[in-house]
């Protein structure tokens, strides 16, 4: 317990926090209007642009496509990065720093490159407008998310106790599954939802790869947008930062527990 | 109250030959390490930091692949034996019991790999916490424990799979003091009670003077000497061994014959040797213990003894039940000298004095 507490500090963060945060919150009360306008504050509510959005398969089927996709990148996103963090916390090879440099490429990579990218290679395989083509796409921009975070946690672990674990009799695969994984699963978990949430908010790559059979939610608010006045759209972001939203929060809690744990 | 016996029977019998660990280039980290350590034995390999205890250790556990070698455990040959099939209970000097896990599930953790089942195995945990005085504690996680309640529950994980050999690499480095000592205590009492083989690391040779059998001293990835903590300290064969174990004041010169007598002959003055002495002109070193001195004030004649140092009390250090003096010589080295309060009265800062000895104490050292 500090002794005396820093309210400068504490002003700064809120300020910082609500200049972050505010302009995004305005998408909720706009969702509840009750005109066809953006305008805000909306002078009536309703839920009419709710309703709007749940019984046009415009938004529905691109909602399912988003939720769909980002799952699937999810869960191959955090396989395949957890196994790349293994390779390359626990071994030495040769050209270890240029596999680095390929996993993690895609985030400093400008988007707008990898989209362009994509796109080109993907009009040869006919993949543009297909669920996999966005899936592929978005495994290999959320994979540095989870090469970041599981990397972390693997290379702090004390690898003491894997050889505890060895001594009291267990083989290696029990090591791994009863002490390492265990261990470190905060950190795939975090992977895990930074990936969700890198595909499903995902826009620009996802407008290189969408047509008419097949696009995301971000593509169709995109659309929607800039062809007409449309509330709908503020139900959709309003989804998508609730989603979000609950999935850091989530994330966090996962951690908190860990770090309160490991300070009591 | 029967007291527990020693069942040496219940430890196995460890025996390392010619063990060679080399990293990478240079000098090896262990250079053939032979060792024969009895079933039931509580041994410590003493050194200084990188004299290759730690290395000698994983070798037994199984962590490091020796570059040459025999291992065996029990008379059966073990150096490609995986880690987890050597059977060896073994405690870390960092905490290493896993945090995801209760007390009681890190004691049962070697059980469940065991395929004990769960009544036994609860059974047996809860023995093995009462054995260690943390009956109460099964429930916690081992962050809400001190750190030598950690340590003591690592001793329960450890030995709860009956394992013939106990390793234990400075299993209480990171404690203080007092705690080292009680534990060391009951690890004493630990050791009586199982009897199995324990080989025990440590830096620090009052621990292993209190704790073992035998003592193997490290020095630059070999072992000097294996002794008895007695024979070690008493008879050390080297120079090295004489001033890691204990305080010694160490004189060089030369072996000669004076006046019939074989003799020291150095800078500091001439000293009789003990009876099997070495060769005259033959250069050697020559040992004495602190407590085996005396000091004297100097008397009014200054008879020119042999045995003798004359120099001048340049510091005093109380000890509660005894003194400590360095003494400063005319030939500008300082010899140590532990007395018992008593029997040097008058003596103190800027004393001119006499220190002697027996002549049975001064040891030929190499
Ligand atoms: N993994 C390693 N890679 C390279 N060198 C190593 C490794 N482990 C140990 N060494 C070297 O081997 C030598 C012996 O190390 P070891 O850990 O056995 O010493 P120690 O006697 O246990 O010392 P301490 O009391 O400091 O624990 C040291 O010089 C050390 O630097
Ligand atoms: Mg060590």
């Amino acid at each position: 317990m500090p002794a005396r507490r820093p309210y400068g500090l504490a002003a700064f963060a809120v300020i910082t926090g609500a200049l972050l945060i505010l302009p995004g919150l305005i998408v909720f009360p706009m969702s509840l209007s009750d005109r066809r306008s953006f305008v805000f504050p909306p002078k009536e509510w309703s839920f009419r642009w709710y309703e709007n959005f749940f019984s046009d398969p415009g938004w529905t089927e691109t909602l399912m496509n988003s939720l769909q996709t980002a799952v699937v990148v999810a869960i191959v996103a955090t396989v395949a990065g957890t196994v790349a963090v293994f390779g390359i916390v626990r071994h030495n090879f040769r050209g270890k720093s240029v596999v680095v440099g390929l996993l993690l490429a895609p985030m400093v990579t400008p988007i707008i490159i990898l989209g362009v990218g994509e796109y080109a290679l993907f009009l040869r395989w006919q993949l543009v407008g297909t669920g996999l083509g966005f899936t592929l796409a978005h495994i290999v921009h959320a994979i540095p998310y989870v090469v970041l975070t599981v990397s972390g946690v693997l290379m702090t672990m004390d690898r003491q106790l894997e050889r505890a674990a060895a001594s009291l009799g267990a083989p290696p695969h029990k090591v791994l599954r009863t002490i390492t994984l265990p261990i470190i699963a905060p950190g795939i978990m975090a992977g895990f939802i930074f990936a969700f949430i890198s595909s499903f908010d995902e826009t620009v790559i996802a407008l290189f790869l969408s047509d008419p059979n097949f696009r995301t939610m971000p593509v169709q608010m995109y659309a929607s947008m800039t062809q007409e006045v449309d509330p709908t759209i503020a139900v959709g972001a309003s989804l998508i930062m609730l989603l979000s939203t609950l999935l850091i929060l989530l994330s966090a809690l996962v951690f908190r527990r860990r770090y309160a744990k490991a300070n009591r | 109250m029967p007291r527990p016996t020693a069942d040496r029977s219940r430890g196995a019998a460890v025996r390392l030959r010619g063990i060679v660990k080399q990293y990478g280039a240079g000098a090896p980290a262990v250079n053939a390490v032979s060792l024969d350590i009895a079933a039931g034995e509580f041994i410590s390999l003493l050194g200084p930091s990188g004299s290759g205890k730690t290395t000698t250790l994983n070798a037994i556990a199984g962590f490091i692949d020796i570059d040459a070698g025999e291992i065996e455990l029990g008379g059966v040959a073990v150096a490609s034996m995986r880690p987890h099939l050597r059977n060896i209970g073994m405690v870390f000097q960092h905490f290493t019991l896993f945090p995801h896990m209760t007390v009681a599930e890190n004691v049962a953790y070697p059980l469940r790999q065991r395929k004990v089942p769960a009544k036994e195995r609860a059974r047996r945990v809860q023995a093995a916490l009462e054995m260690v005085q943390l009956g109460e504690y099964g429930t916690r996680r081992p962050d809400q424990l001190s750190g030598g309640q950690q340590q003591r529950v690592a001793v329960a994980r450890a030995v709860v799979f009956e394992p013939r050999v106990l390793l234990m690499d400075e299993p209480f480095g990171a404690l203080d003091r007092k705690l080292r000592e009680e534990l060391q205590i009951q690890l004493k009492g630990l050791h009586r009670e199982l009897g199995i083989t324990i080989i025990f690391v440590t830096h620090d040779q009052e621990e292993a003077l209190v704790l073992s059998d035998r003592i193997a001293v490290f020095n630059n990835g070999s072992i000097d000497q294996i002794g008895t903590p007695a024979e070690l300290y008493d008879r050390p064969e080297n120079r090295f061994v004489a001033q890691f174990l204990g305080e010694s004041n160490i004189f060089e010169g030369t072996v000669r014959d004076v006046d019939g007598v074989r003799a020291l002959v150095c800078p500091d003055g001439r000293f009789v040797l003990p009876a099997p002495a070495a060769d005259p002109g033959t250069e050697i070193h020559a040992m004495v213990r602190p407590e085996k001195c005396r000091v004297a004030p100097v008397g009014p004649d200054g008879d020119g003894l042999t045995n003798a140092l004359e120099g001048e009390v340049e510091e005093e250090i109380f000890l509660g039940s005894s003194r400590k003096l360095l003494v400063r010589t005319p030939t500008d080295r300082v010899v140590t000298v532990r007395s018992t309060a008593a029997a040097d009265r008058g003596v103190s800062v800027g004393s001119k004095v006499v220190v002697t000895w027996d002549s049975a104490d001064l040891l030929v050292v190499r």
